[in-house]
């Protein structure tokens, strides 16, 4: 080479050019149009709800007179539901994974199989999940659906499959080197899921297990169709007992004529929302708190 | 500890030609051979690993070296398509015989990985995991005391015995590698495989290691795989040098070149292709 190279570093900053601007304001007008939407629903609910953010709300029972009505059937029939959803979906949930991740061996067929039906099954449309309940109460011969049990049967299966999944991801999550040196030091398979996989991952399956909960509390689809859309002036007494959930009586107030049960509605949602974020909150906090950096 | 072979002694350490002279084995491998589904890994191993020994296993890269030392305690069963073939004879049983438990193999054949794996608990937890899950029925006091003497043994005591409540992660490398030794003593078994364990340390890290095994074998067998030819000859009594090749269908596949004494292995060895690899030329 006979002509001198030229090393000279200036010139105008390509991150600062027209395209890139342009890129990057489109990005944050993607993200502000999302925020405002959501922004305008929250404050229009909340206005709504105004005058109706007192005690009644919590201590009375539905009424034909809109003054005199209050959600407290549907909050406690919501919290009665989830707990029993819970109880049925999580243990179940965690086992599946538990066996899925650490023990099913990933080569048989079978196996193969339920990873496919799991994974479809968390898309499965949550309607599906009544029809598939109501089918089975009519099985068993019962002839009120709408009862806690029932309702509660319907969210299970709706949440089993995010259970199972994001028990998975958090049991993946553990480094196989954390098994090998529980194998090597003789403990069993058994004992090294139980006392060090599943404890490890406990974080992780609290964070994806909690987002699956507040997800059966804002669902009412299933619900719907096991008939539970009626009034019922009563504390839910029994997994036989006849129940609402706020999501349901939030719809059935929407639809109803005076205005009034509208504002109620409103009031509920803001109630239910405020559930529903202080359960992500706490999920987040988990996360970030207990997760651990391996 | 075991009872035999008692002729043997540490002095031996100091005259270094003499190491790993004698052997008694405590563990015989003969015509092993490891499958992976259909691809045959490993090829007609036969070897003895000397008790109160330290045998070293080196070789490039893919040579089966590790693939052996997990024989040794059956971690390799773990592997869902693994297979393995031929007889290694501990203590006159097989420790492939069908009326054999993994699981009593892994408790007296220990073993330390190539990267630290302290598990998230606390270190006297890491430590005391082993005796537990063994159904050691230990009350507090003497749980408490073999903690200390697994800790000793690994020389950590006087480095953690402040802290033994805090989590294992808290310790540097070295450190956590050390736990993981002592984690291996806790449950006092017969042999120690190590698999690489200083690949990830740093010099000092490593003569802390090294300084350990020469400890160690006082009371334990070890078996150490390494890449790191000069810690093989400081350490080790004898040698094992494996190498990969190319079979007719060109599967390539790990053997044993020659075994002997390591200071015969790196002064004199019998085969050229140990002295090539030692000297640099291939690997």
């Amino acid at each position: 080479m006979t002509t001198a190279t030229n090393w000279s570093i200036e010139g105008k900053n390509h991150e600062r050019n027209f395209k890139s601007i342009m890129f990057l304001g489109l990005l944050w007008l993607s993200l502000f149009v999302a925020f405002l939407f959501l922004i305008i629903l929250l404050v229009t609910t909340a206005m709504n709800g105004m005058g109706r953010y007192d005690m009644r709300l919590f201590t009375d029972y539905n009424n034909t007179t809109p003054a005199d009505a209050g959600a407290r059937a549907a909050i406690l029939g919501s919290l009665f539901v989830v707990t029993v959803t819970a109880f049925m979906a999580i243990p179940i949930g965690i086992a599946a994974a538990v066996y899925l991740e650490e023990f099913a061996d990933r080569t048989k067929w079978y196996n193969k199989l339920i990873e496919l039906n799991i994974q479809n099954l968390a898309a499965v449309p949550a309607i599906l999940y009544g029809m598939l309940t109501l089918g089975i109460l009519t099985l068993l011969g019962l002839k009120n659906k709408n009862v806690v049990i029932g309702g509660s049967l319907a969210l299970a299966l709706l949440i089993l499959p995010v259970v199972i999944l994001t028990t998975r991801e958090a049991l993946r999550a553990v480094p196989q080197e954390i098994r090998d040196g529980s194998l090597a030091l003789g403990a069993t398979e058994v004992q090294t899921v139980t006392k060090q996989t599943l404890p490890a991952a406990i974080p992780g399956i609290a964070t994806g297990t909690i987002l699956a909960v507040s997800r059966a509390i804002g669902e009412a689809a299933p619900l719907l169709l096991l008939g539970a859309l009626v009034f019922i002036t009563y504390d839910p007494n029994g997994l036989f007992a006849g129940f609402t959930t706020m999501p349901i009586q939030i719809f059935s107030w929407t639809s109803a004529a005076q205005d009034e049960f509208k504002q109620l509605a409103a009031a509920t949602s803001m109630l239910l929302l405020v559930i529903l974020l202080s359960m992500n909150g706490v999920a987040i906090f988990i996360r970030n708190k207990f997760a651990k950096r391996w | 500890m075991t009872s035999e072979p008692q002729g043997l002694s540490r002095s031996m350490h100091l005259g270094a030609s003499t190491r790993g002279e004698t052997v008694h084995p405590i563990m015989e491998l003969r015509n092993l051979d490891v499958y992976y589904g259909n691809f045959h890994a490993v090829r007609d191993i036969s070897l003895d690993v000397g008790a109160n020994q330290i045998t070293a296993f080196i070789g490039p890269s893919g040579c089966g070296k590790s693939t052996v030392l997990r024989c040794l305690n059956r971690t390799n069963d773990l592997v869902p398509s693994a297979r393995v073939t031929g007889v290694i004879d501990y203590r006159g049983q097989d420790l492939y015989a069908s009326t054999v438990d993994p699981i009593e193999v892994r408790r007296r054949v220990g073993m330390v990985f190539q990267k630290p794996n302290p598990f998230p608990k606390s270190i006297f937890d890491n430590v005391a995991y082993g005796p537990r899950v063994t159904g050691m029925k230990l009350d507090k006091s003497s749980t408490a005391d073999l903690v200390e003497h697994a800790l000793n043994k690994a020389g950590l005591w006087s480095e953690v015995k402040d802290k033994l409540d805090q989590s294992g992660f808290a310790l540097s490398g070295g450190q956590q590698q050390r736990l993981c030794i002592a984690r291996a003593i806790a449950t006092s078994p017969d042999i120690l495989l190590m698999d690489e364990p200083c690949a990830s340390l740093d010099p000092i890290a490593t003569s802390l290691i090294e300084d350990l095994m020469l400890e160690l074998v006082n009371d334990y067998t070890v078996v150490i795989v390494t890449h790191n030819m000069q810690q093989a000859a400081r350490v080790s009594d004898r040698t094992a040098f494996f190498s990969a090749r190319v079979d007719e269908a060109g599967q390539r596949y790990g053997h044993l070149v020659e075994m002997d004494q390591t200071s015969k292995i790196f002064t004199n060895p019998s085969d050229s292709r140990t002295e090539d690899y030692i000297s640099g030329r291939f690997g």
